[in-house]
């Protein structure tokens, strides 16, 4: 059971602040201001999405960099820093996913919108107000994902690329049925939703052997 | 229970083509503070880096407080503290937050003791990192270090920017550290007088290998300048010293020996009445190997114990 340790989850939400800042502002922009009914298959919430979580990998994975080398060199564990880089990951995701979902559902985008006198709202609201979860969704999936693409890329002795396509094969393979998932009933949602699970941590758990063995040179 | 608090056998490290470690075996005693000397590129970072498990050895085998240093968790644990360089934390982290972060690592960090390191220097604890001098950065870094009360500290260059005040403090609160909790030291500096200050062995680095190391007053006491007219060479001192390097100027040869238990009147009856025998200074003698080293010596990848 990892503790949290405050001053190591301080330096590393703010390493991360740039994603935070491009996922927290893209999500409420588009919340605040999209004019139709927001959908699922909607692309720009879900590359702002992908944005986010690509560049929270690049910035907590800096491992060429001085103060990566401080950090990882202060005597935790690597499984305890591996813990870290999620946690700070999931309050980054948190920061830019909540104030956006509140936006939907507290009725603050139907107002705005009606105000602007948009045909679709307020009647329309209750119809998008479950979109969040479909981002939460994506986030699930591509934080974990984005990380053990960009450790896998520092590890100097992995030079195959294969790993890298079989997770950029089985992610759309995902994302395509994430969309199917949403029309099944009974147990074929559940067993694509089993999947779905289980990539995630097959993700996290690949994520984490890569980094136990992680060169860190600055 | 080993007497080694490191010990590295055959110890390689490539980077791409370069070799930075090149069979390197160097034991390092409990309780002693062993200063690494040599030239930039000797590979003395690279060997600290292996023994933090920031990076990994191409090949050889390395043992850092009786555990090969790939199985214990990064740092030991807190057993092992490091102040390397490029390794910095950000500019804007105050040595409070620094502090945080090491007291999360490590459960024998005391801050009252890294509070005072930074008092002794009159650090405000609030102020950015990116804000302090060169030296004052040097002086933090160095008293998180110290303040985990490790069982190893691996120190890369620590004076560096220190004005000789807070040289002279930070070496003396190592060697307080060492003698309090007998732990053990490494420390790479390029400046002899700290060597003379602080050390008790000596290893000099050379492209990788360690090629000279022992005590430091074995060192002092053994270590002669021999100068003959003609050459000097390993047959002829036989068993009774090691050539370290030799040149020569005009007709006379000037070599570095190491003298095996023989005292100078001996080795003067050995080579020849010509021949000269003087006493030479550390960094006499680290310039004499870094200029002269013996091919020989380079070629046959061993290091004078």
């Amino acid at each position: 059971m990892m503790i949290a340790r405050w001053g190591l989850t301080r330096i590393l939400w703010r390493q991360a602040m740039p994603a935070t800042l491009v996922g927290s502002l893209g999500l409420w922009a588009y919340c605040l201001a999209w004019p139709d009914v927001m959908m699922a298959r909607d692309p720009w919430p879900g590359l702002i999405v992908l944005l986010h979580c690509l560049l929270l990998a690049v910035l907590l994975g800096r491992f060429e960099t001085p103060s990566f080398a401080f950090l990882y060199s202060r005597g935790y564990s690597r499984d305890a820093l591996w813990g870290h880089v999620m946690l700070a990951s999931a309050l980054s995701v948190l920061a830019a996913l909540v104030p956006a979902w509140l936006i939907v559902w507290t009725g603050l985008r139907s107002h705005l919108h009606d105000l602007l006198k948009s045909p679709y709202f307020p009647i329309m609201a209750p119809r998008e107000a479950w979109v969040p979860l479909i981002w939460l969704g994506l986030y699930v999936l591509l934080v974990p994902a984005c990380h053990y693409a960009w450790i896998r890329r520092a590890q100097p002795t992995r030079g195959s690329q294969g790993g890298n396509l079989a997770v950029v094969g089985v992610l759309a393979a995902l994302l395509l049925g994430f969309d199917l998932v949403r029309r099944l009933d009974g147990w074929l949602a559940w067993l694509c939703g089993l999947l779905y699970a289980a990539v995630v941590v097959c993700l996290l758990l690949g994520g984490r052997s890569l980094h136990r063995s992680l060169e860190v040179r600055s | 229970m080993s007497d080694h608090a490191v010990r590295t056998v055959q110890l390689r490290r490539d980077f791409g083509a370069v070799r930075a470690l090149d069979g390197l075996s160097l034991d390092v005693s409990k309780g002693t503070i062993l200063t690494l000397l040599g030239p930039n590129g000797a590979g003395k970072t690279t060997l600290l880096r292996i023994l933090m498990g920031l990076i990994e050895p191409t090949g050889g085998q390395v043992f850092v407080l009786g555990s090969p240093a790939r199985s214990q968790p990064a740092g030991g644990a807190g057993r092992v503290a490091y102040v390397g360089d490029r390794c910095e934390p950000p500019d804007w982290a105050t040595p409070a937050l620094l502090e945080g972060v090491q007291a999360g690592a490590s459960r024998t960090f005391d801050r009252t003791l890294f509070r005072e390191f930074c008092k002794r220097r009159g650090l405000s604890l609030k102020r950015p990192y990116g804000a302090l001098s060169k030296g004052q950065r040097r002086w933090v870094l160095t008293s998180l270090a110290l303040a985990c009360r490790p069982e190893l500290v691996l120190l890369d260059e620590p004076a560096d920017g220190l004005d000789p005040a807070a040289r002279k403090a930070l070496y003396d609160a190592l060697r307080d550290h060492v003698n309090e909790c007998e732990a053990t030291a490494i420390v790479t500096t390029h400046v002899i007088a700290d060597i003379e200050r602080i050390a008790d062995d000596v290893a000099i680095m050379m492209a990788g290998r360690a090629v000279l190391h022992g005590p430091l007053d074995d060192l002092r006491e053994n270590i002669r300048q021999v100068e003959m007219s003609g050459g000097i060479s390993s047959p002829e001192l036989g068993d009774m010293a090691t050539l370290l390097g030799s040149t020569r100027q005009g007709d006379m040869a000037i070599a570095w020996v190491k003298c095996n238990g023989v005292s100078d009147g001996q080795l003067v009856r050995r080579l020849g009445p010509g021949a000269t025998v003087r006493t030479v200074g550390l960094e006499t003698l680290y310039l004499a190997i870094a200029e002269h080293q013996p091919a020989a010596l380079a070629e046959s990848g061993k290091g004078l114990e």
